[in-house]
């Protein structure tokens, strides 16, 4: 069947449709265009063609002025559509796969976008330096070099229960080296046994995925997987929530098989500890709000881990935010819109962290460095007194070490 | 409460669940004759219908028309009185042993605490109880005490001690004047033994706090349309103004969020709840009346408006109470700090984000299973859906599969209150069919010979009741005895305790007789009331009935005065002199008696037809079943499958099978109606079948005359050969599949011939037959393309799961506006359809080699046939019932019924239930084989009647005719319900009403203003 609208013109393919659904694994034909995912998309306002209309683009299989859109880059992967769809369809997932496609069908066309530009450069540079950086990878643990005390077999001892999985970030922003080195102390006071890979933790993988260049991640995947089988550890911790979600759902998806560890993120890890006694906090007589990261939250339902963390600390008032939990808003940070959209990005961070100064708060704790950048740079704008901190550090800060 | 049967371990019927279903149910048994328990886990009956104010399309209260046996009383009353019913609140149903004829149910009664025979509902109790938690009724939005009663009307009209969130500090049994609650009440246990078992435990309102992007529960202007309903109520703390809870205002701007827990898969409600447009529109509406500046709007997917009368009430609030129709979503609820108002974000008509501020926000919620439905299914050993609601057997919609145990209601699909109705009444006709040979006859009582009393001077006797303090704390009872004393003709005065129970109708008895009593007035409760007891009591003292009138010093004194006594008194006092006024002009009345013919005319051989024969014939009543045509079958022979995947000509051909082998009844093929005379209960009507003339009596009569396709006249039908309605492709699909070979492109056009100017209304069926088809053209051609284009895809209820299987299997959806519909062209061979597609905002061409119309249900021309049986015809052609909301399966006339598409579109398995609950009304008056009318019956001074024929046409029930010479009118007493209207209409006051005669109300309204 033609179909003739004007701009839009194509051949009904239904096709195109199945194809794009194996992609994401996502059932776009279910959809009923009740307009729901568009109505709550942060980025929606800036997309030439908002969720909703992408799904109808695809099932009315036209490809190209889909492949080709912007909309497609614009996707936080915030997954408030895909969390709120009565039809339990996830535009993420569809961007997602999206991306993909216009990577492979559409390289040429796209090739002149300055941000499809950065994206292959920063593919490229993940897949030749295994970090996004483009530092010496060797440098991973570059920020445990200005703690007192280096602890003991933090590189790759055999072993080991946990083994801790830094994450670019992490590891190559100085701005954040803190969630690190708080995180190491943390393990050390609780008397963990616990390592890192050091120059053998390759990026986790998930910018690949992002920039649409997932094809090219299973070599990052099997290194990373390798060289934590290689060590026995019982499980994998992150302080960062992206690396936690691809750990937990693409590497299975990746490798086609169970990764054989436990994977837990530093949220869980400090719940455990508290609840176990093996740390003790002291009043902390200050008023914080939590920013759920959607990698954590939405995607992963961890809502619970850190603010019972929070409410260990003794004298902490929470307050939580007007839009809290499954219902968090972005930060504006995530799906690599930043390279594509920085207004958009800046625009929401703005939003969220008013939403912040509105509970008073003294303190915004997250567990996600990427919001912590964010959100940072946005008090920064602001000139706000207030601080940005991972809750990583916020417990760090709050240890009671009898001294 | 004492009836004939009360207080066996064994009964006919046990119903359970005591909503409007239950009642329905419970009502028609009774009826008929059949013992019934009602059986309820609530402390009083009633389910979700002392919620309601108003009910829609007629934004009327129209239960109380909701009976048996019309005048209309209030179903409440009539379960809580009717001899044949007992109620067992307080109680749920643990196991179910035997077989259908047989059971035996084990029933648990959980403890009241407090005693339903001893508590007088004085609310000395719930005065001291500290205790303070929220309302049942209403979704929480009012308190009650710990102690209470769910609301004012409830029955057993006891309170009930909610133990969950009582202290048990004891103060309440401290104040209870006569020692009713027993805080250490035990549960007990019984075992009753049933012919037949009825499931009618109702539905479960969706948990809006679980959708936490709406802020139920968080922001305080978040209501849910159950709290919404209670505040529209007039009975509600802002008596029926919407108020905000943060502030108390009136909000300004209103909006209401639908599908709330429906047709969403994320939280297991897959299902459309099928009213909650109507009910939201129906809130919007009477927000709009009380709140004229308001602006409200509704965000919705789909308006589905599909019951009789709903599309024109949804053009009506479009039209006339500018309510605003929002297609969209909402994806977030959030509220602002200062001013508690809320922003909605939604997308605007471009379909771009938008956010929008409203000043209170209803969220439409839907509605599950009742809680504990996977237990009661397992106890009972029924199965449930996938969606976790009673499965039925197919083409069976009250059968469970588990014999003769029936279902109807909410617990078997979210629905509106006349399919409940119609359910339940389904339900009843299935049990009555199953017990048949235990009906017990009706017999009536005997009475000693009536006194004439038309020589002696009136002789008054006034009865004040003090009803055990509720009427004597407040009115001044012996300072009224001093007054009525000296009323002209007052013979005697008493005083006594309750008038209601044995010694104060003994009393009344004995002072008949010693006093010489010839009229009575019994001055106590609401004439609502107890009014057979002293009718009775009054015919056991030798007087007639009429002789007897009230003054309601209860309802309209005592209790609505009650903190101002003087006042009380004062208002009794005029109303005792009003009734005393017209007791001594009251003259006796006989209320007429006729045998009811036992046989029934079913007008119509089609599936409705069909199934009301079989149903009443399996109750022992013998049948003519009358069609036009010389095969039966109607409309269903042109059905192959159903939705759900039903073989319906199987099941016809068993339909007919069946029908042709039953002895009680007889077919007249190719015979038409020439004549019907006589009146309800006795008819006689003339057939005609190829030159024969034939006579036949009957009793009652059930329309089932059927509908037809509504003919095509656009999109080039009958001009392009590859341009067919639905119901000819689906033929097609069933005997020719061959011809649909090689397809590839099929676009289906909806609401070709509804939501039109020639046919206003929605047909109902339309979308689901659409979806139907395409499935089925998908499972026979996969690679084809199917399109649908439609105006609001209305697959309510569990049609939604096929909605949900078209999409998967690939059908496209495309919606179109009215104002911009569809376009085909042929060019050459080939047709070519233009449509807007709102999503992407683009004009498509789309080829296409098969266009299917889905084209309407039109009424017959039923015109000579309303004319022949004196009924009337709605706006669009079919057949109009009593009652839109609680009598869909009776005409105002009596003893003539209806059901099928005679009387508006419907499915199968909906034909079936109504044709089936037709049958169970029929049922009650031949099972009663007297009718009885009522006293109060017009009479004609013919000596001033102009013939003018005025009260003829205003007469609802035809009971009244003219004569043939004269044009003076006559009555038909049997038929007459005594609602008055011809003596209003009367223009030279020749017809007046026996006990409302001119005289005697002039003479009350004399005594008013004295």
């Amino acid at each position: 069947m033609e179909i003739n609208g004007g701009d839009l013109t194509g051949t009904l393919d239904l096709g195109f449709l199945a194809q794009v659904e194996e992609r994401s694994g996502e059932d776009l034909s279910r959809c009923y265009y009740c307009l729901k995912c568009t109505a709550g998309c942060p980025s929606a306002p800036a997309m030439p063609y908002g969720p909703a209309q992408m799904v109808r683009l695809a099932q009315l299989g036209l490809k190209d002025p889909l492949l080709e859109s912007p909309s497609i880059w614009f996707c936080l992967h915030c997954e408030t559509c895909g969390a709120r769809c009565p039809n339990e369809i996830s535009i993420a997932r569809l961007t997602q796969a999206l991306r993909q496609m216009a990577m492979e069908e559409k390289g040429e066309e796209l090739k002149g976008q300055a941000g499809i530009q950065a994206l292959r450069t920063l593919g490229e540079n993940i897949l030749t330096t295994h970090n996004i950086s483009a530092e010496d990878n060797s440098h991973r643990l570059m920020w445990s070099e200005n703690l007192e005390r280096v602890p003991e077999g933090l590189e790759r001892k055999a072993g080991a229960q946990t083994l801790y999985f830094v994450g670019c970030v992490s590891s190559f922003f100085p701005m954040t080296y803190v969630i690190p080195q708080a995180f190491v102390q943390i393990l050390e006071e609780a008397g963990e046994s616990f390592t890192a890979l050091g120059g053998e933790e390759w990026c986790c993988g998930y910018p690949l995925l992002m920039a649409g260049m997932g094809a090219q991640a299973e070599e990052t995947v099997r290194h990373n997987v390798e060289r934590v089988r290689d060590l026995g550890v019982r499980r994998v911790a992150t302080t960062c929530p992206a690396c936690y979600h691809m750990w937990r759902h693409f590497y299975p998806d990746i490798l086609g098989e169970e990764v054989g560890v436990e994977v837990v993120h530093s949220t869980q890890l400090l719940a455990e500890l508290l609840d176990e006694g093996r740390l003790k906090l002291k009043a902390t007589p200050r008023r914080v709000t939590y920013h759920d990261p959607c990698d954590l939250g939405r995607k992963n339902d961890l809502y619970d881990a850190p603010r019972r963390v929070l409410e260990g600390v003794p004298e902490l008032s929470l307050q939580e935010m007007s839009d809290t939990r499954r219902d968090a808003l972005c930060c504006g940070g995530g799906g690599n819109v930043e390279t594509f959209n920085p207004e958009l990005v800046g625009e929401l961070s703005e939003r969220r962290f008013r939403q912040a100064l509105e509970t008073e708060a003294e303190v915004i704790v997250s567990a996600c460095p990427q919001c912590e950048r964010t959100l940072t740079a946005e008090a920064r704008r602001e000139k706000a007194r207030v601080r940005v901190m991972d809750l990583v550090e916020f417990v760090w800060r709050a240890l009671d070490t009898g001294e | 409460m004492s009836g004939q049967d009360k207080g066996r371990s064994e009964s006919d019927v046990l119903v359970v669940g005591a909503g409007i279903a239950g009642m329905q149910a419970s009502l028609l048994l009774a009826e008929m004759g059949f013992r019934v328990r009602l059986l309820d886990r609530a402390p009083a009956i009633g389910g979700f219908m002392p919620l309601l104010d108003r009910t829609f399309p007629t934004n009327s209260c129209g239960l109380c028309f909701m009976s048996p046996t019309p005048p209309a009383l209030c179903p409440f009353i009539e379960c809580s009185r009717h001899p044949l019913i007992e109620l067992v609140p307080n109680s749920e149903i643990e196991a179910l042993e035997g077989e259908a004829g047989d059971f035996q149910a084990s029933i648990v009664h959980r403890p009241r605490y407090v005693d339903v025979e001893v508590c007088n509902s004085c609310g000395e109790c719930a005065a001291v109880c500290p205790v303070e938690v929220p309302r049942e009724l209403g979704g929480g939005l009012e308190t009650r005490r710990a102690i209470y009663r769910p609301y004012p009307q409830a029955f057993p009209s006891a309170f009930v001690i909610d133990r969950e969130a009582c202290t048990a500090c004891g103060e309440c049994v401290k104040v209870c004047p006569r020692g009713a609650i027993d805080l250490d009440m035990p549960e007990r246990r019984s075992t009753l033994g049933v012919g037949a078992v009825i499931l009618t435990p109702g539905f479960e309102p969706f948990d809006a706090g679980q959708k936490t992007e709406f802020g139920y529960g968080v922001h305080q202007n978040v209501l849910t349309s159950i709290q919404f309903e209670r505040m529209l109520s007039l009975t509600s703390p802002s008596r029926g103004l919407p108020a905000r809870p943060s502030d108390q205002e009136a909000p300004q701007r209103l909006a209401f969020i639908q599908c709330v827990g429906s047709r969403d898969i994320s939280c297991d409600r897959g299902y459309c709840s099928s009213i909650c447009c109507m009910y939201a529109t129906k809130q919007a509406m009477l927000a709009k009346e009380r709140l004229p500046d308001a602006e409200v709007t509704i965000f919705h997917m789909d308006v589905r408006t599909f019951g009789k009368g709903f599309e024109r009430y949804y053009e009506r609030a479009k039209e006339e109470y500018a309510i605003n129709y929002r297609r969209s979503m909402i994806s977030r609820v959030r509220e602002l700090a200062e001013s508690k108002n809320l922003t909605l974000a939604c997308v605007d008509d471009q379909g771009c984000p938008a956010e929008e501020e409203f000043d209170l926000v209803v969220l439409s919620v839907g509605f599950g299973p009742p809680l504990g439905a996977a237990e009661m299914a397992e106890a009972l050993g029924i199965s449930l859906n996938s969606h976790g609601f009673a499965a039925t057997v197919a083409f069976s919609p009250h059968e469970t599969d588990r014999p003769g145990v029936f279902v109807a209601g909410g617990f078997r699909e979210p629905q509106d209150i006349p399919e409940a109705v119609v359910e339940a009444s389904c339900a009843a006709a299935g049990a009555a069919e199953l017990l048949a040979a235990r009906r017990v006859p009706w017999a009536s009582k005997e009475y000693p010979a009536e006194r004439d009393v038309s020589e002696e001077d009136p002789r008054v006797g006034v009865f004040l009741c003090q009803c055990e303090g509720n009427i004597a704390d407040v009115v001044d009872l012996p300072l009224l005895a001093g007054y009525a004393v000296d009323l002209q003709d007052v013979a005697c005065v008493e005083q006594v305790d309750k008038a209601c129970e044995l010694e104060g109708l003994e009393a009344i008895k004995s002072a008949i007789a010693v006093q010489e009593l010839n009229r009575v007035v019994v001055a106590g409760c609401t004439e609502r009331l107890h009014g057979d007891l002293f009718e009775g009591t009054l015919r056991q003292g030798g007087l007639n009935p009429c002789l007897l009138e009230r003054a309601d010093l209860r309802e309209g004194c005592a209790w609505a005065h009650g903190d101002q006594p003087e006042q009380a008194t004062q208002k009794a006092r005029q109303l005792i002199a009003m009734a005393v006024a017209k007791a001594r002009l009251l003259t006796p009345s006989q209320a007429a008696e006729a045998e009811v013919s036992p046989g029934v005319l079913v007008i119509g051989g089609g599936v409705a037809g069909l199934e009301a024969a079989l149903s009443l014939a399996g109750q022992g009543f013998f049948v003519h079943l009358v069609e036009k045509e010389k095969e039966l079958g109607g409309h269903l022979r042109h059905i192959h499958y159903t939705l759900e995947g039903g073989d319906t000509q199987q099941y016809l051909n068993d339909l007919i099978e069946r029908v042709g082998r039953n002895e009680l009844i007889t077919l007249h093929l190719g015979a038409e109606l020439k004549e019907v005379t006589g009146d309800a209960g006795r008819y006689t009507t003339v057939l005609a079948s190829d030159g024969d003339t034939e006579q036949l009596a009957h009793g009652v009569i059930v329309v089932a005359t059927g509908g037809e396709e509504v003919e095509p006249n656009e999109y080039l039908y009958g001009e392009h050969p590859q341009v067919v309605t639905q119901r000819e492709l689906e033929e097609r699909i069933a005997t020719d599949e061959g011809s649909l070979a090689g397809l590839k492109n099929v676009i289906m056009i909806q609401c070709v011939g509804s939501r039109e100017p020639d046919h206003p209304y929605c047909s109902r069926i339309c979308c689901s037959v659409a979806i139907k088809n395409a499935l089925r053209l998908k499972e026979l051609q996969p690679e084809a393309n199917v399109l649908i284009l439609f105006r609001d895809m209305r697959t309510y209820g569990f049609q939604e799961d096929y909605y949900l299987k078209a999409r998967e299997k690939g059908v496209i959806f495309i919606r179109y506006e009215p104002e911009a519909k569809p376009k085909v062209d042929a060019v050459k061979d080939r047709l070519r359809v233009l449509v807007h597609e709102p999503i992407l905002g683009a004009d498509l061409t789309l080829d296409a080699d098969l266009v299917v119309l889905s084209t309407g249900v039109a009424p017959r021309d039923n015109r000579a046939l309303a004319e022949m049986l004196g009924v009337p015809l709605d706006e669009d052609g079919f057949f109009e019932e009593a009652n839109i909301k609680v009598r869909p399966m009776d005409f105002e006339a009596v003893g003539m019924y209806l059901c099928g598409l005679s009387q508006g579109p419907k499915n199968i398995e909906e034909s079936i239930a109504q044709a089936r609950g037709a049958a169970a009304r029929a049922a009650v008056m031949l099972a009663k084989s007297r009718l009885e009318g009522q006293p109060a019956v017009p009479f004609v001074n013919p000596r001033l009647c102009i013939a003018c024929g005025r009260c003829i046409e205003t007469c609802p029930f035809g009971a009244l005719v003219a004569d043939e010479e004269t044009g003076i009118t006559e009555v038909v007493p049997l038929l007459c319900q005594g609602c008055g209207a011809c003596s209003v209409a009367c223009p030279s006051g020749a017809i007046q009403q026996r006990v409302f005669e001119k005289t005697q109300l002039m003479a009350v309204l004399d005594a008013a203003l004295d």
